[in-house]
């Protein structure tokens, strides 16, 4: 059952109404989007050292040739036995995003602290097309994602 | 949450979600950007689309809310 009905007239005024707040909070979302852009660069010290399909390599290995590199830390921990649920929804939305992201000079991939093979067999049986790296053995990279768990 | 994931709430706990964005300048790398919980929402596009149903994401009637995503494979007859 309807909470309200209306006749057709009447529903564009509201819808209209509506839009005017859609389109400012899609012009707030472009203005956060540059503050964004405008923080500063933190020189990444430590040398994060990273189990890939094609070997062992470096934080600039996983660039592949691009200038930017976006990382999502997916739970999928030495303890699991398969990976998290929830993170395995976003990938459903992460991993069709790689083509476009490459046309824009940037490289998508996951890193979790489980071993590389168990992370393949998951990907496979998922069906995902996107990087997967372990980090089994370097201090996570998540901590520095778990310290802005504040800030959202 | 942690039984899905064939481990224990000790287990799954060790782990936690999180989008990281870094820059390639001269050989340095460089850390510009971090987030995590709701700030991953831009990469669960199923959320979107359900904001913009009357039901919307209708986790509240879900008495295993808000846990009611499945792996894309484990859903029953829906």
């Amino acid at each position: 059952m309807p909470d309200r009905t209306a006749t057709e007239a009447e529903w564009k005024t509201e819808r209209d109404a509506l839009l005017k707040e859609e389109k400012e909070l899609t012009r707030r979302g472009d203005e956060l989007a540059e503050r964004r852009r405008a923080l500063p660069w933190v020189a990444v010290e430590k040398d994060y050292e990273f189990e890939t399909a094609d070997g062992t390599k470096t934080l600039a290995d996983l660039f592949d040739g691009r200038s930017q590199l976006m990382i999502y830390h997916f739970m999928f921990g030495p303890p699991y036995e398969a990976g998290c649920t929830v993170c395995s929804s976003i990938t459903d939305t992460l991993a069709p995003q790689v083509p476009h992201l490459k046309a824009r000079d940037t490289t998508l991939l996951l890193a979790s602290r489980a071993p590389l093979d168990r992370l393949l067999a998951y990907r496979e049986r998922m069906g995902w097309e996107i990087g997967w790296v372990s980090i089994a053995t370097t201090t996570s990279i998540a901590s520095s994602a778990s310290s802005a768990a504040t800030m959202t | 949450m942690a039984k899905r994931s064939g481990t224990d709430v000790k287990g799954y706990v060790t782990e936690g979600p999180g989008l990281s964005v870094y820059a390639l300048s001269d050989g340095t790398v460089y850390r510009t950007y971090v987030t995590t919980a709701r700030g991953l929402e831009p990469a669960m596009a199923y959320y979107g689309l359900l904001d913009r149903t009357a039901k919307g994401r209708d986790e509240a009637s879900d008495p295993d809310r808000p846990f009611w995503l499945r792996r894309h494979d484990e859903y029953e007859a829906l």
